[in-house]
Protein backbone atom coordinates (compact mmCIF):
# COMPACT_ATOMS: atom_id res chain seq x y z
CA UNK A 1 0.00 0.00 0.00
CA UNK A 2 1.35 3.44 -0.75
CA UNK A 3 0.59 5.44 2.02
CA UNK A 4 0.74 8.24 0.16
CA UNK A 5 -2.30 8.02 -2.29
CA UNK A 6 -4.17 9.05 1.07
CA UNK A 7 -1.75 10.87 3.10
CA UNK A 8 0.30 13.49 1.63
CA UNK A 9 2.72 15.73 3.18
CA UNK A 10 2.51 18.67 0.28
CA UNK A 11 -0.06 20.68 -1.01
CA UNK A 12 -3.19 18.47 -2.03
CA UNK A 13 -4.14 18.72 -5.81
CA UNK A 14 -7.72 18.62 -6.52
CA UNK A 15 -6.97 18.88 -10.02
CA UNK A 16 -5.03 15.23 -9.75
CA UNK A 17 -7.64 13.81 -7.80
CA UNK A 18 -10.49 15.09 -10.43
CA UNK A 19 -8.57 13.64 -13.26
CA UNK A 20 -7.95 9.90 -11.84
CA UNK A 21 -11.55 9.76 -10.61
CA UNK A 22 -13.22 11.09 -14.25
CA UNK A 23 -15.92 8.96 -15.25
CA UNK A 24 -19.16 9.35 -17.02
CA UNK A 25 -21.70 7.24 -15.67
CA UNK A 26 -21.84 10.11 -12.53
CA UNK A 27 -23.95 12.81 -13.25
CA UNK A 28 -22.71 14.66 -9.81
CA UNK A 29 -19.59 15.82 -8.73
CA UNK A 30 -19.53 16.22 -4.79
CA UNK A 31 -16.23 18.13 -3.28
CA UNK A 32 -15.54 18.26 -0.10
CA UNK A 33 -12.72 20.66 1.07
CA UNK A 34 -11.73 21.60 4.95
CA UNK A 35 -9.64 24.41 5.16
CA UNK A 36 -7.52 26.15 8.21
CA UNK A 37 -9.95 28.69 9.45
CA UNK A 38 -8.87 31.55 11.65
CA UNK A 39 -10.42 31.08 15.11
CA UNK A 40 -11.39 28.05 17.28
CA UNK A 41 -13.15 28.73 20.75
CA UNK A 42 -12.45 32.34 21.16
CA UNK A 43 -9.31 31.70 19.97
CA UNK A 44 -6.99 33.65 17.03
CA UNK A 45 -5.18 30.60 15.15
CA UNK A 46 -2.43 31.46 12.94
CA UNK A 47 -1.69 28.22 11.82
CA UNK A 48 -2.19 24.55 12.30
CA UNK A 49 0.05 21.32 12.21
CA UNK A 50 -1.61 17.68 11.20
CA UNK A 51 0.27 15.06 12.35
CA UNK A 52 -0.78 11.07 11.60
CA UNK A 53 0.11 7.37 12.10
CA UNK A 54 1.03 7.56 8.45
CA UNK A 55 0.51 3.59 8.15
CA UNK A 56 -2.68 3.01 10.37
CA UNK A 57 -4.28 6.52 8.63
CA UNK A 58 -3.71 5.58 4.82
CA UNK A 59 -5.03 1.87 5.81
CA UNK A 60 -8.50 4.05 7.52
CA UNK A 61 -8.80 6.16 4.78
CA UNK A 62 -8.40 3.46 2.19
CA UNK A 63 -11.29 1.20 4.09
CA UNK A 64 -13.62 4.30 4.67
CA UNK A 65 -13.48 4.91 0.99
CA UNK A 66 -14.20 1.21 0.41
CA UNK A 67 -17.22 0.99 2.91
CA UNK A 68 -18.70 5.10 1.72
CA UNK A 69 -18.95 3.65 -1.68
CA UNK A 70 -20.58 0.67 -0.63
CA UNK A 71 -22.76 1.91 1.89
CA UNK A 72 -23.86 4.50 -0.21
CA UNK A 73 -23.71 2.73 -3.81
CA UNK A 74 -21.55 5.40 -5.11
CA UNK A 75 -19.15 4.41 -7.87
CA UNK A 76 -16.59 6.90 -6.74
CA UNK A 77 -15.23 8.44 -3.21
CA UNK A 78 -11.76 9.35 -2.65
CA UNK A 79 -10.61 10.68 0.47
CA UNK A 80 -6.81 12.54 0.75
CA UNK A 81 -5.41 13.93 4.04
CA UNK A 82 -2.46 16.44 4.49
CA UNK A 83 -0.22 16.24 7.00
CA UNK A 84 2.22 18.80 8.30
CA UNK A 85 2.10 22.20 9.04
CA UNK A 86 -0.39 24.57 6.92
CA UNK A 87 -1.60 28.49 6.97
CA UNK A 88 -4.49 29.66 7.34
CA UNK A 89 -6.79 28.98 4.20
CA UNK A 90 -4.77 25.79 3.35
CA UNK A 91 -6.52 22.80 2.59
CA UNK A 92 -6.18 19.98 5.03
CA UNK A 93 -8.53 17.51 3.28
CA UNK A 94 -10.17 16.26 -0.16
CA UNK A 95 -12.97 14.12 -0.16
CA UNK A 96 -14.16 13.39 -3.82
CA UNK A 97 -17.60 11.48 -4.86
CA UNK A 98 -19.29 11.16 -7.98
CA UNK A 99 -22.73 9.25 -8.28
CA UNK A 100 -24.96 9.20 -11.34
CA UNK A 101 -26.86 11.02 -9.38
CA UNK A 102 -27.11 14.29 -6.21
CA UNK A 103 -28.55 12.99 -3.79
CA UNK A 104 -26.32 10.01 -3.34
CA UNK A 105 -23.43 11.97 -3.76
CA UNK A 106 -24.32 14.80 -0.52
CA UNK A 107 -25.04 12.10 1.54
CA UNK A 108 -21.71 9.77 1.30
CA UNK A 109 -19.23 13.17 1.07
CA UNK A 110 -20.62 13.94 4.32
CA UNK A 111 -20.55 10.52 5.90
CA UNK A 112 -17.05 10.41 4.67
CA UNK A 113 -15.65 13.22 5.97
CA UNK A 114 -18.19 13.48 9.28
CA UNK A 115 -16.42 9.60 10.21
CA UNK A 116 -12.89 10.52 8.70
CA UNK A 117 -12.97 12.94 11.67
CA UNK A 118 -13.89 9.82 14.21
CA UNK A 119 -11.73 6.97 13.00
CA UNK A 120 -9.13 8.45 11.69
CA UNK A 121 -5.64 9.04 13.51
CA UNK A 122 -4.46 12.21 13.07
CA UNK A 123 -4.44 15.24 15.19
CA UNK A 124 -4.68 19.36 15.00
CA UNK A 125 -1.51 21.18 16.73
CA UNK A 126 -3.35 24.71 16.73
CA UNK A 127 -0.86 27.77 16.85
CA UNK A 128 -2.18 31.04 18.49
CA UNK A 129 -1.91 34.60 17.81
CA UNK A 130 -0.32 34.62 21.45
CA UNK A 131 2.54 32.46 21.09
CA UNK A 132 0.64 29.21 22.77
CA UNK A 133 0.25 26.20 21.25
CA UNK A 134 -2.53 23.26 21.96
CA UNK A 135 -3.71 19.91 20.82
CA UNK A 136 -7.14 19.71 19.98
CA UNK A 137 -9.32 17.36 22.43
CA UNK A 138 -10.65 14.45 19.82
CA UNK A 139 -12.45 11.65 19.77
CA UNK A 140 -11.01 8.28 21.22
CA UNK A 141 -10.47 5.61 18.77
CA UNK A 142 -12.02 2.07 19.75
CA UNK A 143 -10.56 -1.48 18.39
CA UNK A 144 -12.78 -3.71 16.49
CA UNK A 145 -13.54 -7.24 18.76
CA UNK A 146 -11.82 -8.87 16.21
CA UNK A 147 -8.37 -7.50 16.65
CA UNK A 148 -8.15 -9.11 20.03
CA UNK A 149 -6.73 -12.25 20.31
CA UNK A 150 -8.57 -14.75 22.90
CA UNK A 151 -7.00 -15.21 26.18
CA UNK A 152 -5.11 -18.27 25.50
CA UNK A 153 -2.93 -16.71 22.52
CA UNK A 154 0.18 -15.88 23.98
CA UNK A 155 2.73 -15.65 20.69
CA UNK A 156 2.84 -14.27 17.16
CA UNK A 157 4.20 -15.75 14.33
CA UNK B 1 14.00 -7.72 24.40
CA UNK B 2 13.30 -3.97 23.60
CA UNK B 3 9.52 -2.38 22.03
CA UNK B 4 9.70 0.86 21.27
CA UNK B 5 6.89 3.21 22.13
CA UNK B 6 5.72 6.10 19.25
CA UNK B 7 4.14 8.48 21.58
CA UNK B 8 1.63 10.34 19.17
CA UNK B 9 -0.53 13.75 19.43
CA UNK B 10 -0.46 15.58 22.48
CA UNK B 11 1.13 12.82 23.84
CA UNK B 12 4.62 13.55 22.78
CA UNK B 13 4.63 16.76 25.16
CA UNK B 14 3.80 14.54 28.02
CA UNK B 15 6.84 12.46 27.16
CA UNK B 16 9.04 14.95 26.22
CA UNK B 17 10.25 13.00 23.19
CA UNK B 18 8.37 11.41 19.80
CA UNK B 19 9.25 7.86 21.23
CA UNK B 20 10.97 5.97 23.97
CA UNK B 21 12.65 2.29 24.04
CA UNK B 22 11.81 0.13 26.73
CA UNK B 23 13.97 -2.82 27.72
CA UNK B 24 12.48 -5.77 29.07
CA UNK B 25 14.07 -8.80 30.73
CA UNK B 26 14.11 -12.30 27.83
CA UNK B 27 12.79 -15.00 28.70
CA UNK B 28 9.04 -13.27 29.35
CA UNK B 29 6.05 -13.04 27.63
CA UNK B 30 4.74 -9.66 27.54
CA UNK B 31 1.39 -7.62 25.89
CA UNK B 32 0.48 -4.26 25.26
CA UNK B 33 -0.88 -3.82 29.50
CA UNK B 34 2.89 -5.34 30.83
CA UNK B 35 4.53 -2.70 28.76
CA UNK B 36 2.04 0.39 30.10
CA UNK B 37 2.83 -0.60 33.64
CA UNK B 38 6.08 -0.50 32.85
CA UNK B 39 5.29 3.34 31.06
CA UNK B 40 2.89 4.28 34.05
CA UNK B 41 6.55 3.95 36.36
CA UNK B 42 7.86 6.83 34.58
CA UNK B 43 5.06 8.58 33.31
CA UNK B 44 1.89 8.41 36.13
CA UNK B 45 -0.25 11.02 34.10
CA UNK B 46 -0.69 8.79 31.61
CA UNK B 47 -2.46 6.18 33.37
CA UNK B 48 -5.21 8.63 33.89
CA UNK B 49 -5.44 8.91 30.35
CA UNK B 50 -5.81 4.98 29.62
CA UNK B 51 -9.22 4.81 29.00
CA UNK B 52 -9.13 7.13 25.90
CA UNK B 53 -5.92 5.52 24.50
CA UNK B 54 -5.81 3.39 21.66
CA UNK B 55 -2.27 1.76 20.23
CA UNK B 56 -0.99 0.51 16.90
CA UNK B 57 1.39 -2.09 15.92
CA UNK B 58 1.90 -2.91 12.19
CA UNK B 59 -0.79 -0.15 11.01
CA UNK B 60 -3.33 -1.88 13.07
CA UNK B 61 -5.31 -1.14 15.89
CA UNK B 62 -4.61 -3.61 18.50
CA UNK B 63 -5.87 -4.45 22.15
CA UNK B 64 -4.26 -4.43 25.81
CA UNK B 65 -4.04 -8.00 25.41
CA UNK B 66 -1.83 -8.36 22.26
CA UNK B 67 1.11 -9.90 22.53
CA UNK B 68 4.30 -7.77 22.07
CA UNK B 69 7.67 -9.33 20.30
CA UNK B 70 11.49 -7.68 20.65
CA UNK B 71 11.89 -5.28 18.01
CA UNK B 72 7.93 -4.27 17.67
CA UNK B 73 7.13 -0.98 17.84
CA UNK B 74 3.70 0.40 19.71
CA UNK B 75 1.89 3.50 18.81
CA UNK B 76 0.13 5.12 22.01
CA UNK B 77 -2.33 7.03 19.73
CA UNK B 78 -4.44 9.83 21.94
CA UNK B 79 -8.50 10.79 20.71
CA UNK B 80 -8.03 12.04 17.12
CA UNK B 81 -8.95 14.93 15.96
CA UNK B 82 -7.85 15.01 11.66
CA UNK B 83 -10.49 16.65 8.88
Amino acid sequence: MDARRWIREEPLNLEALLDETDDVRCGALQIFAGTVRDSNDGRRVLSMTYEAHRGLAARTLEKLERETKQRFDVPVCRIQHRTGHLALGEVSVYVVVRAPHRASAFEAARYAIDMLKRVTPIWKHEHYADGDSQYLDGTPLRVEPASEPSPDSGSRP
Amino acid sequence: MEVTIEFYGGLKQLAGASEWTLTLEEGGSYRVRDVLERLFLALPELRGRLTSLAFALDDELVGEKHPLVDGDRLGLLPPVSGG
